[in-house]
């Protein structure tokens, strides 16, 4: 019977807390049924309009004279220091673009670079091959001219030999005419030469 | 002495008062000094504890991400980048050692980033939506995938940060975003009388968005904190403090709520050009979920979303509605899409005690068969 709705005659503190609770619960649920109406939000928009209608003429006034503070310091005023820092804020956007390309080409280099160093490779590789095949070439290429040389030399030696006696009598006209060897003298020319021999 | 439970109305066991009294009174002692460490700030919420590195910045915004915990055999394959709203600090994700989501998903494998939009300062109040989603998320977005080495990705947006994640996701379908996971999105703002308080305190006869803006430039963090704390003001301006004092001589109660209440009051700035978006384009004309919000000369259109969906909705969230989250998987031409619907409130429902064991094993279990 005590305990009934949880009131409990032997903890004064509890009953206390319980009874607060409930009476904040239902000034919670009161509270919020009024910020929900049309006349608080009329409120709440004529509290504001009469705060910055206080402040306006003090907050104008605290501008115009750091204004003109700041100027007479020979010190930058808010705007210009708000225009400074918005041109920095573009040129920190524009580094960052930069900044990120320059990642992209980085990465691209990080990952493209052994591909393209493998594909180097392989070109050398087959370069190299292609370099051995010539050579291998160009000695059969030499030994076929040292053949072809050969054969030259022989179809040479063969055909001096098959033209020999067509050229001879060109180099007989072509020789010094060989003197025909005199005839023998005659009896009365060899009495004659032993006749004027004694002189 | 003792009364007799037959002749009184009330039956009392003075015994049992005195007991009752001086466990009080003792609970007091304990609290005691607790309490006054807390009240001088001698008791510090320690928060943002998970190892993370900064990897870019840009302006104010910073991309942070966390060191891998899981074995190498563990890990998944595609990274989830965590945006949070403009709105707070994104250390919610990693509240404190324990109850943190960001500790529970690393050590789950996963490859975590974290967008930090940082403090807009005077400089800043040009920044509109079309900045944040189109211009600093795709360029975080980039150096993620340079970072991790992969092009596909997971993105998990809360509240403003889903907002900012399904722009992303609609205005660049084919920049590799694979999964996306909205947490209490406010995108559908059509239906205005489910929606709570705000539909009515932003209309413009009552809301001076003009006046305000050109006075401060971009909205105050304190004006968004007394906005948000004015939806339960019972609840956020007396009940918590009074849950604190019940529970002064629990150190892991009054470190939880410390750690909450250090983020709540750990309010930034709302760009100025943002807001007035937030307020005009969104709250008053919808344009989001109409189609005709128009960003860098193209329309937004929910239906050009393509990555593996996850809407997770809060079923008692007071600031996003349900109804401002639900209707955008009709939207959407995502052929994988699921929508969970979770107890709990905006913020609870991902950073409440709960969460280990609700949400976050979920969002392990949707995303993790497709971070492969």
């Amino acid at each position: 019977m005590g305990q009934k709705n949880g009131f409990d005659p032997n903890d004064p503190i509890g009953n206390l807390r319980k009874a607060r609770d409930a009476t904040l619960d239902a000034w919670a649920k009161a509270m919020i049924d009024l910020v929900n109406t049309e006349t608080f939000a009329r409120w709440v928009g004529a509290t504001l309009d009469s705060y910055l209608i206080a402040s306006a003429p003090l907050q104008n006034l605290i501008n115009t004279s750091m204004k003109t503070s700041l100027a007479r310091l020979n010190l930058p005023s808010r705007e210009e220091l708000t225009t400074l820092a918005r041109r920095v804020t573009n040129i920190e956007m524009r580094l960052d673009d930069i900044e990120i390309k320059l990642d992209q080409l980085a990465h691209a280099l990080r990952t493209q670079t052994p591909v393209i160093v493998e594909m180097l490779t392989e070109q050398l590789e087959q370069n190299k091959q292609e370099g051995a095949e010539l050579n291998g070439m160009e000695q059969r290429l030499a030994a076929l001219d040292h053949k072809a040389d050969q054969m030259l030399q022989l179809i040479e030696r063969l055909q001096h030999a098959a033209l020999v006696p067509e050229e001879a009598p060109q180099k007989r006209r072509k020789a010094p005419r060989q003197i025909p060897p005199p005839d023998p003298p005659t009896p009365e020319e060899v009495k004659e030469d032993h006749a004027i021999e004694g002189f | 002495m003792t009364t007799s439970p037959e002749t009184t109305l009330f039956p009392v066991d003075l015994a049992t008062v005195a007991k009752n009294l001086y466990a009080e009174a003792e609970r007091l002692g304990k609290a005691y000094d607790m309490g006054v460490r807390v009240a001088t700030g001698k008791q510090k919420a320690k928060v943002a504890q998970t190892p993370k590195e900064a990897i870019w910045t840009l302006n104010k915004t910073t991309l942070y991400h966390y060191y891998p915990q899981a074995p190498a055999e563990k890990r998944k394959r595609v990274p989830l980048l965590l945006v949070f709203a403009l709105i707070n600090k994104p250390y919610i994700f990693d509240l404190r050692p324990g109850n943190s989501f960001v500790e529970y998903i690393v050590q789950q494998g996963y490859s975590v980033y974290l967008i930090d939009w940082g403090a807009p300062g005077p400089e800043d109040a040009h920044l509109t939506f079309d900045d944040y989603a189109l211009e600093y998320l795709p360029r975080a977005v980039r150096r993620m995938q340079m970072h991790s080495g992969q092009h596909d990705f997971s993105m998990l947006g809360w509240c403003i940060g889903a907002t900012l994640a399904t722009i992303y996701a609609a205005m660049r379908p084919d920049d590799g975003l694979r999964n996306l996971i909205l947490l209490t999105a406010p995108i559908d703002f059509s239906n205005k009388d489910a929606m709570g308080p705000f539909p009515k305190w932003l209309k413009d006869e009552y809301f001076n968005l003009d006046a305000i803006l050109e006075q401060t430039g971009n909205y105050p963090g304190e004006m968004i904190d007394v906005g948000s704390k004015l939806l339960k003001p019972v609840e956020n301006l007396v009940g918590n403090y009074l849950r604190l004092l019940d529970n002064l001589d629990d150190p892991k109660i009054v470190e939880s709520w410390q750690a909450m209440n250090t983020w709540v009051s750990d309010g930034v700035p709302f760009a100025g050009a943002a807001y007035r978006q937030l307020v005009v384009d969104l709250y008053r004309e919808n344009r989001l979920m109409n189609g005709t919000w128009i960003m860098r000369g193209r329309p937004v259109n929910l239906g050009d979303i393509k990555a593996s969906l996850l809407n997770i909705i809060a079923r008692q969230d007071h600031i996003v509605p349900p109804c401002q989250s639900e209707t955008i998987l009709d939207r959407v031409s995502s052929a994988d899409k699921h929508q969970i619907i979770m107890p709990g409130g905006h913020i609870g429902i991902m950073a409440g005690s709960g969460a280990r064991r609700g949400l976050w094993p979920q969002i392990d279990a949707w995303l993790a068969d497709r971070s492969i």
